[in-house]
């Protein structure tokens, strides 16, 4: 049933003239939105065509003076498993000008380049890479964020400082804090890192609790008329209890026109998931078209394995609608 | 409403433009990227005073030429503003529907900026508006 709604949504979405932005005023400062996706894979000695749809629902209320409030709702239904449904963000903004927004509540951690929680929709690939999916850090923060950006004639500067207890159900923490701070010359060149520091106390959640210390760098380029981008982040984690661990991925993209791209990444990890003393790797080309800013859609060939085995195959082919 | 109505007919299009400001703002020149930055919501203080783009609606003809001009070539605006909504609750400049209705609505609104047809540069000087020279695009 889900699978034919959101066929529906998407054959309205590509027959739509679009608004300037997404989701539904339903007053003058307030708007409900969300959006809703479906990947189907078919991996080589795992699970075949195995369907994944998400569905995400946000209502944002945009008050005066900067004030701003933020609720939003995600849905996950993997076969054979139960529904699962969630609080992703809940929080309030106060945003005195683009140098200094506060946000209290519960709000993604700030972390590099990729974006956790919303790849499904925003990102170019459909398997996420291993830094992110070993949940190394914890991706939903409860507490206070500071960020802004000063911006010169030609360089841009984006900071994030937070303190927060992780609402991450893989990876739960007491009380942490960190920071992000990168800069970007002349909207081409991005240079970035992340530093978070955590302690992980609840041995329900990790089996071998102890202060985490995380040290993210990035940094990604785009030439050509901005139609190639070249993107790297490395992950350094030291646990108390256990070996530090060390996750990288790099990725080149040709934007081949504003509807279409093509993708490649290559990344390289220890096996946090796991634990097996061979590297993890994991290569993915993805072909994606963005039908319009709401219908989008990719196409990936992805491999993985450990380090000198045998590659493993995975088709995947993924739909997102944003309302 | 007799002026109101001459702007309507005046602003059609024009391949030149011109910016224009509230008439307390100060700064008297601005570059692309400054412009740029101004309409992704990245920047909104210029030489310390506030500033609040104005834009039109996103069919309009004077809303695809600015883009045409200020954007880079390869980059999708809608798309900009879809991810930031949904990723950062960032909304769009606020957009009217012609020239004449940014025209009037600059005028009353403190830090305001958009811009026109350089065909409107009189009525926006009898409007009372800052006129600021349409940066010329690198290259």
């Amino acid at each position: 049933m889900r699978l034919i709604c959101l066929l529906l949504i998407g054959t309205w979405g590509l027959g739509q003239d679009l608004p300037s932005q997404p989701g539904f005023q339903v007053h003058d400062n307030l708007t409900l939105g969300g959006w809703f996706d479906l990947i189907i894979s078919d991996s080589e000695g795992g699970p075949s065509d195995q369907r994944i749809p998400h569905a995400f629902v946000y209502l944002d209320a945009d008050f005066t003076s900067g004030f701003r409030a933020f609720l939003e709702y995600a849905s996950t239904d993997i076969q054979g498993q139960p529904e699962e449904t969630q609080l992703q963000r809940a929080y309030l903004e106060f945003k005195h000008s683009t140098r200094a927004k506060w946000r209290l509540g519960q709000f993604n951690t700030p972390s590099g380049l990729w974006k956790e929680k919303h790849w499904y929709t925003m990102v170019d690939s459909n398997r996420k890479p291993a830094i992110a999916d070993f949940r190394t850090i914890p991706m939903e923060a409860l507490g206070l964020e500071f960020s802004g950006t000063r911006t010169t004639a030609a360089i841009e500067w984006d900071y994030s400082l937070f303190i927060a207890r992780s609402q991450d159900k893989e990876l739960n923490s007491d009380l942490g804090y960190g920071a992000d701070l990168s800069f970007s010359i002349r909207d081409r060149f991005r240079f970035g890192s992340f530093t978070y520091q955590f302690m992980n106390s609840d041995e329900s959640t990790d089996p071998l609790p102890g202060e985490r210390r995380a040290l993210l760098l990035y940094t990604e380029s785009w030439l050509i008329d901005k139609q190639l981008m070249f993107r790297a982040e490395y992950l350094h984690m030291d646990r108390d209890t256990l070996e530090p661990t060390n996750g990288a991925y790099a990725k080149i993209k040709w934007q081949i026109n504003k509807k279409t791209f093509l993708n490649y990444r290559f990344d390289e990890s220890d096996d946090t998931r796991t634990g097996q003393p061979q590297l993890w790797q994991g290569q993915a080309l993805t072909a994606g078209y963005w039908f319009n800013p709401r219908v989008r859609a990719r196409l990936e060939l992805g491999q993985t394995r450990h380090k000198g085995s045998n590659w493993r195959s995975e088709w995947s082919a993924w739909v997102g609608f944003i309302l | 409403m007799l002026m109101f109505a001459c702007l309507l007919w005046l602003g059609q299009s024009d391949a030149d433009l011109i910016l224009v400001a509230h008439p307390r703002v100060e700064f008297r020149s601005i570059t692309v990227r400054e412009l740029q930055l101004i309409y992704l919501k990245r920047m909104d203080r210029l030489q310390k005073q506030r500033v609040v783009p104005l834009q039109y609606r996103h069919d309009h003809p004077m809303q695809k030429l600015f883009e045409r001009l200020v954007m880079d070539p390869h980059f999708d605006l809608d798309n900009y503003w879809y991810e930031q909504q949904v990723q950062a609750g960032e909304r769009p400049p606020q957009a009217v529907p012609d020239e004449a209705h940014l025209l009037v609505y600059v005028s009353r609104n403190p830090g305001h900026i958009g811009f026109v047809s350089a065909k409107l540069l009189e009525d926006a000087r009898g409007l009372g508006l800052v006129i600021i020279p349409f940066p010329k695009p690198p290259g």
